[in-house]
């Protein structure tokens, strides 16, 4: 299973310690804004590595949920894999969607079934993983400074049998 | 018979301000106004033009910003939003649509069921297609990569979340900060069906 961990990058004092999400580490010690040479490299590492990730197959389980967001936290955990950057953006503006509306505070999986939605989370996580550009993935990144809280760590658990 | 619409959900007459545009209505339902992307002076003061409803910052979304539309958006939204909401979803699926692009997939599917797609589903589509732009897999035909099946059912997947589970309120706001919004209203007159 591919581990892509950053090379270790602790030469300036100014380097915070990294999230280790597996990419290379941002080198902030010129206390710039992440520049978009280095975006676009780790876009495309990113970008390739989940595009090699299979989509898991042994699928079924019915995971109550009453958040969009939650859902995705479920099935990370019950498939030990993460899910792309575009599809935790989604999955958020799908939450913040609901906000102010009648349904509101109905249960999330008493208006979407349980099947249908993880179905649909997979479905959309497909299409991030095999049609993304890294240089797209790397202009969403640079305009959204908080672009790696929805950035999983890509580290696969291994699978539990 | 695709769908059952006999609503005609006719936009509340707001017509007190001189400032407020005539809704453009041909008798056969709600039409989203089409007009150039320009705000009502009276608008002005209360539509902020901070988010641009094509840029990824979900996070300033749930900040303290204060994002507000204007009153007569947010009606419009209202209307829009328990239109789509009420709208069937079809029920005989299953062709095998040939398609290149999200958005060209979108618009044979409306032509084919006769029915509007929801605002949002229309955004998600657009960003899908724009997403693809410079991937390695770009020229290749989109439909190789994801089979049409699985497309057009994610595809009404996403459409009745969007329509069941969406806020006029949200909707307002996006609409509000996208000068453009109007290119991604479809006209909610259902189509009689050709069966």
């Amino acid at each position: 299973m591919q581990n892509p961990r950053a090379s270790d990058d602790s030469g300036s004092s100014d380097v915070e310690a990294e999230i280790s999400d597996g990419l290379p580490p941002l080198d902030r010690s010129h206390r710039v804004v992440e520049d978009e040479a280095s975006l676009v490299m780790r876009a495309e590492m990113y970008q390739a590595y989940m595009k090699e990730l299979p989509i898991p197959t042994n699928r079924g389980s019915v995971i109550p949920f009453t958040s969009w967001v939650g859902l995705s936290f479920s099935i990370k955990q019950l498939y030990g894999q993460p899910l792309h950057y575009l599809t935790n953006v989604l999955l958020q503006r799908w939450d913040q969607a609901r906000f102010g509306s009648d349904s509101e505070y109905q249960s999330l999986d008493f208006i979407i079934h349980p099947c249908k939605a993880e179905a649909t989370v997979w479905l959309v996580e497909e299409i991030h993983r095999l049609t993304s550009s890294h240089l797209q993935i790397a202009q969403l990144w640079g305009s959204d400074p908080m672009y790696h809280s929805l950035v999983d760590p890509i580290v696969p658990e291994l699978p539990r049998s | 018979m695709q769908s059952d619409v006999s609503m005609n959900p006719r936009a509340s007459d707001d017509s007190s301000s001189s400032d407020v545009e005539a809704e453009i209505s041909d008798g056969d339902g709600f039409l989203p106004i089409d007009r150039p992307p320009t705000v009502a002076k009276e608008d002005e003061g209360n539509v902020i033009h901070c988010l641009s409803c094509f840029s990824p910052f979900p996070q300033l979304l749930t900040q303290k910003v204060s994002i507000f539309a204007s009153v007569s958006l947010l009606m419009r939204a209202e209307t829009y939003q328990g239109y789509m909401k009420e709208l069937p979803l079809p029920t005989s699926r299953g062709s095998l649509i040939p398609f290149t692009s999200w958005f060209g997939l979108g618009m044979s599917i409306k032509e084919l069921y006769g029915q509007p797609l929801h605002y949002l589903t229309n955004v998600l589509l657009q960003r899908w297609d724009q997403a693809r732009l410079g991937s390695d897999s770009e020229v290749q035909s989109l439909d190789l990569i994801i089979h049409p099946l699985k497309a057009e059912a994610t595809i009404w997947l996403v459409e009745e979340i969007h329509r069941l589970t969406s806020s006029h309120l949200q909707i307002a706001q996006l609409w509000g900060s996208d000068p453009m919004y109007h290119m991604l209203i479809d006209p909610i007159i259902p189509k009689l069906s050709q069966s």
